[in-house]
């Protein structure tokens, strides 16, 4: 499989009263033709600040990312603006991300407007074709994101995002905000259209049980560092980093048979702006081996097919 | 041997708007034993924080209670004076709330709105308060109680202002705990702290918990009884383990058949799907809520509203599929 997006050494520090937060902390992965990779953590890891960047919607502080065999930001506007038409993003709040004073119709064909020259009845043609692609009807066309339910509006912003045929989606969070029979429905179409169109996924969430179900590997980020990435069921089943492990050990598994043993991580997630040194999570490590946890970040090894942690344990 | 300390009795709320009565609890019964942890599921706009705040009689205009009874330890809290439910809510029924950031009061430390609670229902001088107010902070795993004490909300994570809540909800020792959706806004390692607290509290104190969730992992990890909502109506209660292992109505089955499971990863079979979406409570369909997005209905169900039947230990569903 050929690769699809490169990230090299990425740094992204945000600035703020004379601190920086350091959002995203030398962090450099492949995404292949085809694959779904998972970003995993909580809140401040940095996951989302990755997804803005690759779409070079932020600029990074340093590095480089790589998409289709080109260097994103140094391209020309014109460069640029043909490259955006390869890929899409699905934010998280279905309620903030269409615009309340826009059609369905002019949401959806805006892409088509800006980067085509399709226009009226053609134009109207193909955004019909666009809302059948997920699901919704030709009626949806005249009306407004307010007359919509949150799953239908998920849809809405999948439609506008699959608008020029892109290769590459980014799913901030796609259902967090929804419920979960929802959920399902809008996951379902994830997948479907996925197989239908060939897409590659980069999919942001703070939930395992749905990246396990969704991607075909993952990365688990804390602080702005990756520090576990591998196959996705290796990675859930086989969990080399405390951190990884003391993630699934919480999640609420809504399976009465299913006995685990339990590690609770004492304290609060440090503030990026004061990221302890060494491994920034050897603060609420309970493995901890001591003195180089707390002196030196570990580099991401090699720890099986695909497999790689950052830890000094290994 | 099961005693009641709460029994709800067709209880009926609506909310006045301009486009309708908005139906939200369609005489619903509940009761919940002391000891226990129930929990309610649902979806968004099911009725179950509705269910929370007409307990504790929180429903402000444009909504109302308009029928029904709520017998605290065989009390109607429907027919108290408002002098008299002061005196109940943080005292004898407890809440706390999903976001503790706007539960909070930022002007005033947090050790004032826990000690004001504690005078409020005690008789204890200022003294004896700040005595109790560091107690329960350490009781709910705060670092450095007696400076914490002197903190403002916004100084602190969204972990500590939730244990913070907890602290004031049960600084009185009440017999009921009300929390509705408590860790939604919290990071899964940090509600995995919460909740642990939550449980070896309620273990310590006997209180008994009434925990609202779209959640139901965390069902069952906390709790002893579910029972699942449905546009204002409950459809089944069972306790935890049947629930899961034996999903009587469609819509619980549905429900549960949505969420992926561990091991489950996307291939050829699609993630259980529930059709259509959820009815108007200004104008629900006659007969069952569910009737329009169930398989299974027939006509009875268009007509006339199931009764609650029994299906098993401590299992009812309210379903004519089940009759």
């Amino acid at each position: 499989m050929d690769t699809l997006i490169e990230v090299k050494d990425l740094y992204k520090y945000f600035p703020i009263g004379g601190e920086q937060v350091k959002a995203v902390d030398n962090v450099s992965f492949t995404i292949r033709k085809g694959e779904t990779v998972g970003l995993v953590g909580e809140s401040g890891c940095g996951k989302t600040t990755i997804g803005r960047i690759i779409l070079r919607l932020i600029p990074p502080t340093s590095g480089k990312v790589i998409f289709e065999d080109r260097d994103l930001f140094r391209l020309t506007k014109g460069e640029l603006k043909q490259a955006r038409r390869r890929m899409g993003i699905v934010f998280q709040d279905p309620y903030s991300s269409l615009n309340p004073r826009m059609n369905i119709q002019s949401i959806v064909g805006e892409p088509l407007q800006i980067h085509t020259k399709l226009r009226a009845l053609k134009l109207q043609e193909k955004v019909a074709e666009l809302l059948a692609q997920v699901g919704l009807e030709e009626n949806a066309l005249r009306r407004y994101p307010h007359e919509f339910s949150g799953g239908q509006r998920q849809r809405i912003a999948m439609a506008r995002a699959l608008a020029l045929e892109p290769v590459l989606l980014v799913l901030d969070e796609p259902t967090s905000a929804l419920d979960v029979s929802v959920q399902a429905q809008v996951l379902n179409l994830i997948v479907d259209l996925q197989n239908k169109l060939d897409l590659t996924y980069l999919f942001i969430s703070h939930d395992l049980i749905l990246v396990q179900y969704i991607a075909n590997r993952i990365m688990v980020m804390y602080l702005g560092r990756v520090v576990e990435s591998g196959p996705a069921q290796e990675v859930f089943n086989h969990p080399r980093h405390p951190y990884t492990r003391a993630l699934i050990s919480a999640i609420p598994i809504p399976d009465v048979h299913i006995q685990r043993k339990e590690i609770l991580l004492e304290g609060n997630v440090p503030s990026p702006i004061d990221v302890p040194p060494g491994c920034s999570f050897n603060t609420r490590c309970p493995e901890k081996k001591g003195g180089i946890c707390e002196r030196e970040a570990p580099v991401l090894t090699k720890v099986g097919e695909e497999h790689y942690v950052a830890c000094h344990l290994i | 041997m099961k005693e009641t300390l709460l029994e709800i009795k067709e209880l009926e709320t609506q909310f006045f708007i301009y486009e309708g009565v908005v139906k939200a609890l369609n005489k619903i019964d509940l009761v919940i034993n002391k000891g226990e942890t129930l929990g309610i599921v649902g979806e968004t706009g099911c009725g179950k924080s509705v269910t929370a705040l007409s307990i504790l009689r929180l429903i402000a205009p444009p909504g109302r209670i308009v029928g029904g009874e709520i017998l605290l330890e065989g009390e109607d809290l429907l027919k108290k004076k408002a002098e008299e439910m002061r005196k109940i809510r943080g005292r004898r029924i407890s809440m706390i709330f999903q976001n503790p950031t706007s539960s909070l009061n930022p002007v005033f430390t947090v050790g004032d709105q826990l000690m004001a609670v504690i005078r409020n229902h005690t008789s204890m001088s200022k003294q004896e308060a700040i005595k109790r107010a560091i107690e329960m902070f350490n009781q709910v795993g705060l670092p450095d109680p007696e400076k914490t004490l002197h903190k403002h909300s916004y100084e602190l994570s969204g972990g500590m202002q939730q244990r913070i809540m907890i602290a004031i909800a049960l600084s009185c020792e009440p017999s009921l705990l009300i929390a509705d959706e408590p860790t939604t806004a919290l990071d899964v390692t940090i509600q995995a702290q919460i909740l642990r607290l939550m449980k070896g509290l309620k273990d310590k104190l006997g209180t008994s918990i009434l925990l609202v969730t779209h959640n139901l992992g965390i069902v069952v990890k906390v709790c002893d009884r579910i029972v699942i909502m449905y546009a204002g109506e409950f459809v089944e209660e069972a306790p935890v383990k049947e629930m899961f292992e034996n999903p009587r109505h469609p819509y619980s089955r549905g429900l549960l058949a949505s969420i992926p499971k561990i091991g489950q990863v996307r291939g050829t079979e699609q993630l259980g799907m529930i059709k259509g979406a959820v009815c108007s409570l200004i104008d629900p369909p006659p007969g069952c809520r569910f009737h329009q997005r169930c398989s299974f209905s027939k006509d009875v169900c268009r007509s006339e509203r199931p009764q609650r039947v029994k299906v098993g230990e401590d299992h009812f569903v309210f379903c004519h599929l089940c009759q």
